[in-house]
């Protein structure tokens, strides 16, 4: 970007159809649309992200203003207070728009997550926490708490269930 | 619309400083049962499996062992993920840790299952305080190997799941583990015959001929992967009845049809000891009548053989043949290691620093302790701990820093148990050897059917009272105790 030239402004329209208007230097940080900035930019075009919310892109833009010291504080805010699904989206929205440093940081945070969940003793646990249902045939979900009652937390059984073929 | 969003994001923000603050110093990570029960909108939005699968399996490849286990078993959906071949490539590239397995084998009987030690769990935990405490560990994480003569066929599997141990004449014995696969040799002669990976169950057969019947006694073996070629390897030093005075090298790379010779083995190796695989080679100390105690090592890349002398002081007269078993090879962080056990009251760890350079033997630590038998390091520990097996029986971690012991006894059906260390993988076995000669079979040991913990082989660790002090220790100390 030339000093010289004035800041142009590239203009999005969210998920939840709200506009957003954020500055050329932050939109040349979102790999998919740096190549289009100057045509959006010469016609006026409003890009669609049908999968980003106004909040989770509030979120991106203010990761990709920050410098890099001052993300590391940023990244550590929003890994206290922030639930899970605020965090896939913000990985969700990363990945789409392709912030690099923003997608390895967020996974690095939720596969913090997912050990913390693997903690847990019993499945349905670690399911309700990450807000998934099982789809395993009732046969084996039968087989998972019977070797949980004999053989007690799961993460323990685990080991075993998984060699021991019955999933395949 | 930007104002409505700049005075958003700073209200946000603010909040969650002031509230950070607050909390800092009391935990980093906020337990996450608690995040979910919270009132937020996350029940009508975004799950963890809304992410794209690259970036799931990105973050599922992060995990430790036993969190990739458990994902496992949430749903279909993570069970694929973790199947995936992209999978098996990020957690290959992200190291991961060298992970312990105990085989419990005496002379007479060995057992199929292979009993994985959360070290993490059991090592953070601190030791029990009061000296008649006895702590109880159960090993419930097990994986199991292939039983000889029966890859297949249903009723072998269900001898196998009733009695988990076996007659030495009937089970495998474990080689050496390299990239995560185990090669696997027959009972007795010790033939090379399965390559296996414990993790996934999946196993391959070596092929045998009719001459493999007919060797004169027990067959050295080794099992290896060549970097540049991207080939796994297997050698064995065999003598033929027709000239039972000279020991043959044959290598079979993996997935290919047969062995091959590769001519004599040059160092007569006698009784081969401590069989230790690094970086693409594989060292024994070799035992002969004649010539003092070396280490034989054959490069399975080059497929040929070398010598590496053993740290100085092994020249000398009282290291030699005799007392070859008071010492052992092994590999501790990621040098090749010997350990020397000769002396009465303490033992040398011996590291060499520069791998294939004998200069640059190292005296790593030299640990005190009355033991008279053998302790064989096993792996550095995250605080810096050394882990050693004691005695084929107990589990040992030793501080070098504050001097002290942490004994922790395994208790199972059979007294004596092998270590194998292990860096697990998650690479289909078809990809990870390559080739056209593959019939890949898997492991499909169940556990259903009314069997109880009982019918499988069950591993507790056993640790009790204090830890004791190297430095203090009367003398003996190690019998009274764990009886």
């Amino acid at each position: 970007m030339s000093s010289s030239k004035k800041s142009r402004i590239v203009k999005f329209k969210t998920s939840d159809d709200k506009t957003f208007e954020v500055e050329e230097a932050v939109a040349v940080q979102f790999e998919t649309i740096k190549s289009m900035i100057d045509y959006v930019c010469a016609n006026d075009c409003t890009i669609p992200l049908p999968n980003v919310n106004a909040k989770t892109l509030a979120m991106v833009v203010e990761w990709c203003k920050k410098h890099a010291d001052e993300r590391d504080q940023l990244m550590e805010v929003d890994v206290d207070e922030a639930p899970g699904a605020v965090l896939y989206d913000l990985l969700v929205a990363a990945t789409y728009l392709r912030v690099e440093d923003l997608i390895h940081r967020v996974s690095q945070r939720v596969s913090k997550m997912v050990i913390e969940i693997g903690k847990l003793p019993e499945e349905e646990d670690v399911r309700k926490t990450i807000n998934i249902k099982s789809d395993f045939p009732p046969q084996v979900e039968e087989e998972l708490r019977k070797l949980r009652r004999t053989l007690g937390p799961l993460s323990d059984v685990l080991v075993l269930f998984v060699s021991s073929g019955l999933l395949e | 619309m930007t104002f409505f969003f700049h005075y958003f994001i700073l209200n946000h923000l603010s909040r969650k400083i002031s509230r950070r603050s607050k909390r800092r110093g009391r935990r980093s990570v906020r337990p996450l049962s608690q995040t979910t029960k919270e009132p937020s909108a996350a029940a009508s939005c975004t799950t963890i499996l809304d992410l794209p699968g690259p970036i799931l399996i990105d973050i599922l490849s992060r995990l430790p062992f036993k969190s990739i286990l458990v994902s496992r078993c949430i749903c279909t959906t993570w069970r694929m993920l973790v199947s995936d071949p992209l999978f098996a490539s990020m957690h290959r590239s992200r190291a991961p840790a060298l992970e312990l397995l105990l085989h419990p084998k005496s002379v007479s009987c060995a057992s199929t299952t292979l009993h994985w030690v959360d070290l993490d769990c059991i090592f953070k935990t601190a030791p029990p305080v009061d000296r008649n405490e006895r702590r109880k560990t159960r090993l419930n994480s097990k994986f199991y190997l292939p039983l000889p003569g029966c890859n297949i066929e249903k009723k072998c599997l269900n001898v196998n799941t009733s009695s988990s141990r076996s007659s030495f004449m009937d089970c495998y014995g474990i080689v050496n583990s390299c990239n995560g696969l185990l090669c696997l040799s027959e009972p007795i002669y010790n033939n090379p015959h399965i390559i296996c990976n414990p993790v996934t169950g999946e196993h391959i057969s070596i092929p045998r001929s009719e001459e493999d019947d007919m060797f004169c006694g027990p067959v050295i073996s080794g099992f290896g992967y060549c970097r540049r070629s991207n080939k796994y390897k297997v050698l064995r030093l065999v003598c033929q009845p027709e000239n039972m005075y000279q020991t043959m090298a044959e290598v079979y790379t993996v997935g290919t049809a047969s062995w091959r010779s590769i001519g004599c083995e040059p160092f007569d190796l006698g009784l081969s000891l401590f069989t230790t695989y690094l970086n693409g080679v594989v060292h024994w100390v070799s035992d002969t009548a004649n010539s003092p105690a070396v280490i034989v090592a054959f490069n399975f890349e080059e497929e040929q053989f070398s010598l590496i002398s053993l740290p100085p002081h092994f020249g000398e007269t009282h290291k030699e043949k005799e007392n070859l078993h008071y010492m052992n090879m092994g590999v501790l962080g990621g040098c090749l290691s010997v350990c020397d056990a000769t002396f009465w009251d303490h033992f040398d760890i011996w590291v060499m620093k520069e791998y294939g350079d004998p200069t640059s033997w190292t005296k790593e630590h030299v640990i005190c302790a009355h033991s008279g038998c053998l302790h064989r390091p096993i792996k550095f520990l995250e605080n810096g701990d050394i882990l050693m097996i004691y005695n084929k029986a107990e589990l040992v971690a030793y501080s070098p820093v504050e001097g002290y012991f942490r004994y922790l006894k395994i208790d199972g059906v059979l007294a004596v148990f092998e270590a194998i260390t292990h860096v697990p993988s998650f690479v289909p076995l078809a990809d990870a050897v390559g080739g056209d000669h593959l019939n890949v079979h898997t492991i499909k040991a169940s556990c259903s059917e009314g069997e109880s913990s009982e019918g499988t082989e069950t591993l507790f660790l056993v640790e009790q009272g204090k830890p004791r002090s190297a430095s203090k220790s009367t003398s003996f100390w190690a019998v009274d105790d764990g009886e």
